[in-house]
């Protein structure tokens, strides 16, 4: 591969030569000499053999220049994982972390919102409590005893500090809906000279943006369940061979003290191969008793109040059993697995007490009622029948998801270790429709990934979880919640079924004018989630927003949160690619940008808003990301794993994964990179993502929220090797995944910290590999530039005179 | 013993009982439902002048509760109640009960007028369900069989009820709640209407009165000018 520090690594292959270097204003012959700063490339004549191939949906060819610019190349964002800005200060209103909206104004009407023609969209994240350690407040509770929930008559809104007493505190008006309600006598409390209730510093839910209330006995249908957990683990002879099983078995028994509701929990386990296997974990055994069971077609449990257990008080046995299933099926080399059978018989053994059912999977289903075949076409990929292997092969699973596992408040996470095709496209609605996760592990190998299952199975045990969960999110009249994106079962017009819901889930709705114009002079959102907590407690956990509605325009272009808007878009587009062809999700984000940007212009003849200046660096990354990337290197399991994962992340992890953080650690000696400041890790500033800025010398680190890579430049002095991987030369370090080993050095420890800080905040293990410059790994490497050219895309630069050409 | 359900009884008009722990299901069995949704009316009814003990028969199944003082609390009561097959001796179910009630007050019986959120006591699902296991296993009954031959239990004595009628009774004063609350809206409408007839015949009496003088009074603004 040709290793150009220096040099875009498409830029060889450019029709001409240009002797211009990118980035580089002063020799770029500008036709607009008066513009600010040189101008950057718009417009420049070194430009025009952009190759477009890639982005043919829209004729971005070299249109003749106006004298219209749009300003500087926008350097990307340099910190690392920042902190959401709080964009609305004011009292009451949630924080960030928890919800946030794409626009800090509404449009007055349906009019202006089109020519603003981006979505408004609020990005929800309802459990992010930040770590305790972080000397964070909890969540404040209120419980609100024996006068119930206080909500609005008409439209269930929950009180909040965006409500107004009237009559002297006799009457509330309802922000969302406008109604008078009447405050019950128990909650009566007289107003001051400013019309605020006296109590009001007292009352969280009238002076805090997010609150837990109680919720009352009418909220349950059932008493709260406990937490439950089975396990579904394939056995066949990939499974043990590849190490799953043994792997499986042991992060399981590790975290076993761990898992969330102390003394209720409840555990049960099924393995499959072409029979199914029960364990009977009955706490007056001594030792787990196995029931096989062969007929498939119609599944029966044996023993069905004896499979799921307490785990208290049948603790040894399934620590015995964790130890010996290894053993015994060491020597299986069933080829076959009944994964549909077992899917089924396992959601019934906890079909009355719901929870989370956890699937390992080795081998595609090949018994069964439902069976998956290999269906991997590599010729119809990056053609329209792309699509297709994007979507179930059948309805199966879906079905069960709905059906069995919804309906029954279960939660499906998949860990698929399969090692060639898995069809993830017809088993991923399994977890898509339950808000469950999916991991995939393409050709597991528990010598090199058995540590980072075991890391995402640690995480998904542990994290903060809540149970038998439902959404709903309301938006004052005139406006109405015209779409939401995510993992999650709509039930009724706007009630997201959540069986599970985990800190590290996140939903996206998109705003729309139900009125052509709002007479209201803020538009509340509120999110209410109604969970059970791993503890046993029913809880209403309430955000709220309040956002002011504007006649100007220009409001709405200022306060736009780029984060926000580009995890909608991007996520409306893997619908997108689902629903019809990935090219139509590339266009369709691409005219999302390309508009914003025109609009603003024929709006307001002012240089481009700050907030908005990135928008088109993270569409460029959007097009060009595995999603959506077009290409034959993106296998489909891998594009599904990615979108079902994407659809959940939250709003910093999608930026992440979009626009990955590099660090360079060879400079980090001279810097506070790396080192800890009370009890905070220093983070090193990011550098731009392009081969320009890697020196050859030098020691990258990329972390994309899903894997960290480590780019060993080729000039590398040995002792930093020595340093940090305490080995002599590179060699062997050419696309391997790695550990880093803990020195007794200034570089290791500084970069174990960022590694370790890293992976604190990211929903997944992180795999950490490493990558030579000029290896045959580099490629996937250079992937993550997202500035740079490469074949079928265009440079970072090329896309932004791109973009003036369009706009002139 | 399909499933039980503690509940501190609601002792004053105004107020709710608060359920503070109830067992697991074992299964899924849509049949329950309907007599969970029973148990949920049964709760709401039992008052501070229901009987200390009771069964209530409901087809093919039983209810059994028993109701006693809580220690340490002016007043405040806790009910504890099952529902068995219809065949399942009462005296088992009575004595499970009693079980239950002893581990409980235990526990909690102390912080009984604290409680402020349902299922407070939730975590005592796993006791409730040892227990259970025990009751329902024939062998262990046999043993318990000989212990309660001993103890000799006034069983005959503990009322016996129908669901229709307790369920019946709720739904009488449900009805009345109803009717009283109708009555009181048709009087404020037959108030409302009252006063609105009074104006209209005001209207009638005096309106043909105004109107001729305000004709004349034109006709002589006419004729002055």
């Amino acid at each position: 591969f040709p290793p150009p520090p220096g040099g875009a690594p498409g830029q060889q292959a450019a029709p001409p030569p240009a002797p211009v270097q990118f980035f580089n204003p002063a020799a770029v012959p500008s036709r607009k000499p008066g513009a600010a700063a040189a101008a950057g490339p718009s417009g420049a004549p070194g430009t025009p053999g952009a190759p477009t191939e890639g982005m043919n949906s829209m004729s971005l060819r070299s249109a003749p220049a106006a004298p219209f610019n749009l300003g500087d190349l926008p350097a990307a964002p340099t910190e690392w994982n920042p902190a959401a800005a709080p964009c609305l200060e004011a009292e009451g209103q949630t924080h960030p972390r928890y919800m946030q909206c794409s626009v800090g104004a509404i449009p007055a009407s349906a009019a202006l919102a089109q020519k603003f023609s981006l979505p408004m969209s609020v990005a929800v994240h309802p459990l992010n409590d930040p770590p305790v350690q972080e000397g964070f407040t909890p969540v404040p509770v209120v419980n609100f005893g024996n006068c119930g929930v206080i909500r609005c008559r008409r439209c269930r809104t929950y009180v909040n500090p965006f409500v107004s007493f009237i009559d002297g505190g006799r009457r509330w008006r309802c922000n969302v809906c406008g109604l008078l309600n009447d405050v019950p006598s128990d909650y009566y409390c007289s107003l001051d000279a400013g019309g605020r209730r006296r109590d009001h510093a007292e009352r969280y839910e009238l002076n805090s943006g997010t609150v837990e209330f109680v919720a009352p006995a009418d909220y349950m249908v059932r008493p709260p369940q406990p937490p439950a957990f089975v396990f579904l683990i394939d056995v066949s002879g990939r499974s043990v061979q590849s190490g799953m099983l043994n792997c499986v078995c042991a992060s399981i028994k590790a975290n076993l003290a761990k898992l969330p509701g102390g003394s209720r929990t409840q555990i049960g386990f099924v393995t499959f191969d072409s029979s199914l296997h029960f364990y009977s974990l009955k706490s007056s055994l001594s030792e787990p008793q196995m029931l096989c069971v062969s007929d498939l077609d119609e599944p029966f449990l044996p023993l069905p109040s004896e499979l799921v257990v307490n785990l208290d008080e049948s603790r040894h046995l399934v620590e015995a059993l964790l130890d010996k299933l290894p053993a015994m099926f060491g020597n299986n080399l069933n080829p076959d697995a009944a994964l549909a059978p077992a899917l089924q018989a396992a959601s019934a053994m906890m079909q009355h007490i719901g929870g989370k059912l956890m699937l390992f999977q080795a081998i595609l289903p090949t018994l069964g009622r439902q069976t998956v075949r290999p269906r991997e076409d590599t010729k119809a990929i990056g053609t329209d029948q792309e699509s297709k292997l994007l979507n179930p092969a059948s309805d199966f699973f879906k079905t069960h998801a709905l059906e069995m596992c919804s309906k029954n408040q279960i939660s499906v996470d998949i860990f698929c270790c399969c090692e060639h095709y898995a069809d993830l496209a017809t088993l991923s609605p399994l977890s898509r429709y339950t808000n469950g996760q999916l991991w995939y592990f393409p050709n597991f190998e528990a010598s090199r990934d058995g540590d980072t299952l075991q890391s995402d199975l640690t995480r998904a045990l542990t994290r903060p979880i809540g149970f038998e969960a439902v959404m709903r999110v309301r938006a004052s009249k005139g406006v109405k919640i015209s779409a939401f994106h995510g993992n999650y079962y709509l039930r009724g017009a706007d009630l997201l079924a959540l069986p599970t819901c985990d800190s590290d889930k996140s939903f996206v709705c998109d705003l729309g004018h139900e009125e052509q114009n709002l007479t209201i002079s803020h538009v509340a959102i509120q999110c209410a989630l109604l969970y059970t907590t791993s503890e046993g407690e029913r809880r209403i956990r309430v955000h709220n927003l309040n956002i002011p509605v504007t006649q100007n325009l220009p409001d709405v272009f200022q306060t736009i949160d780029v984060p926000v808007t580009i995890t909608s878009l991007l996520r409306s587009a893997i619908e997108q690619a689902l629903a019809t062809k990935l090219m139509d999700a590339r266009s369709k984000i691409q005219s999302a940008c390309v508009t914003v940007l025109k609009n603003h212009r024929i709006m307001n003849n002012t240089p481009l808003p700050d907030q908005i200046k990135l928008l088109p660096l993270y569409v460029l990354s959007a097009l060009k990301s595995p999603v959506l990337r077009d290409g034959v290197d993106v296998r489909s399991d891998e594009r599904v794993a990615l979108m079902t994962q994407v659809g959940s992340f939250g709003v910093a992890a999608t930026t992440a994964f979009l626009y990955p953080s590099m660090f360079a650690l060879h400079s980090l000696a001279d810097t506070p990179g790396g080192t800890v400041v009370e009890g905070k890790v220093q983070m090193p500033p990011c550098v731009r993502l392009s081969t320009e800025a890697l020196e050859a010398h030098g020691l990258y680190l990329i972390d994309n929220g899903i894997m960290l890579l480590l780019w060993i430049g080729k000039n590398v002095q040995p002792q930093m090797l020595q340093d940090l991987l305490n080995l002599p030369s590179a060699e062997r370090l050419d696309g391997a995944k790695v550990n880093l080993p803990a020195l007794q050095t200034d570089l290791s420890s500084r970069v174990c910290n960022i590694v370790g800080n890293i992976r604190s905040v990211r929903t997944t293990g992180l795999p950490l590999y490493t990558i030579r410059q000029g290896g045959t790994a580099e490629p996937k490497m250079l992937q993550l530039l997202v500035e740079d050219r490469t074949l079928s895309t265009m440079s970072y630069s090329e896309w932004w005179a791109a973009l003036s050409r369009q706009l002139a | 013993m399909k499933f039980t359900l503690i509940f501190r009884v609601a002792t004053s008009p105004g107020q709710l009982p608060m359920p503070l722990a109830a067992s697991m299901d074992d299964e899924k069995d849509g049949e329950l439902e309907k007599y969970k949704g029973q148990a949920k009316k049964i709760m709401r009814q039992t008052s501070n002048s229901s009987p200390p003990q009771c069964t209530i028969e409901a087809g093919s199944y039983h209810f059994h509760y028993v109701i006693v003082d809580a220690p340490g609390s002016a007043g405040a009561k806790i009910c504890f109640l099952t529902l068995a097959e219809k065949g399942y001796p009462r005296r088992f179910a009575f004595d499970y009960l009693d079980d239950l009630q002893k581990e409980f007050l235990q526990l909690h019986g102390q912080q009984i007028d604290s409680v402020e959120r349902p299922y407070k006591f939730i975590t005592f699902d796993t006791f409730i369900q040892k227990t259970k296991k025990l009751y329902m296993d024939t062998r262990t009954n046999r043993n318990h069989l000989k212990l309660m031959s001993e103890d000799l239990r006034d069983i005959q004595g503990i009322m016996t009820q129908n669901i229709q009628e307790v369920l019946g009774r709720g739904e009488k004063l449900e009805t009345v709640t109803k009717q009283s609350n109708n009555l009181s809206l048709e009087a404020e409408k037959f108030k409302n209407r009252a006063s609105s007839l009074y104006r209209d015949l005001l209207l009638r009496q005096w309106a043909p009165v105004v109107v001729v003088v305000l004709v004349v009074l034109i006709l002589l603004y006419i004729f002055w000018r």
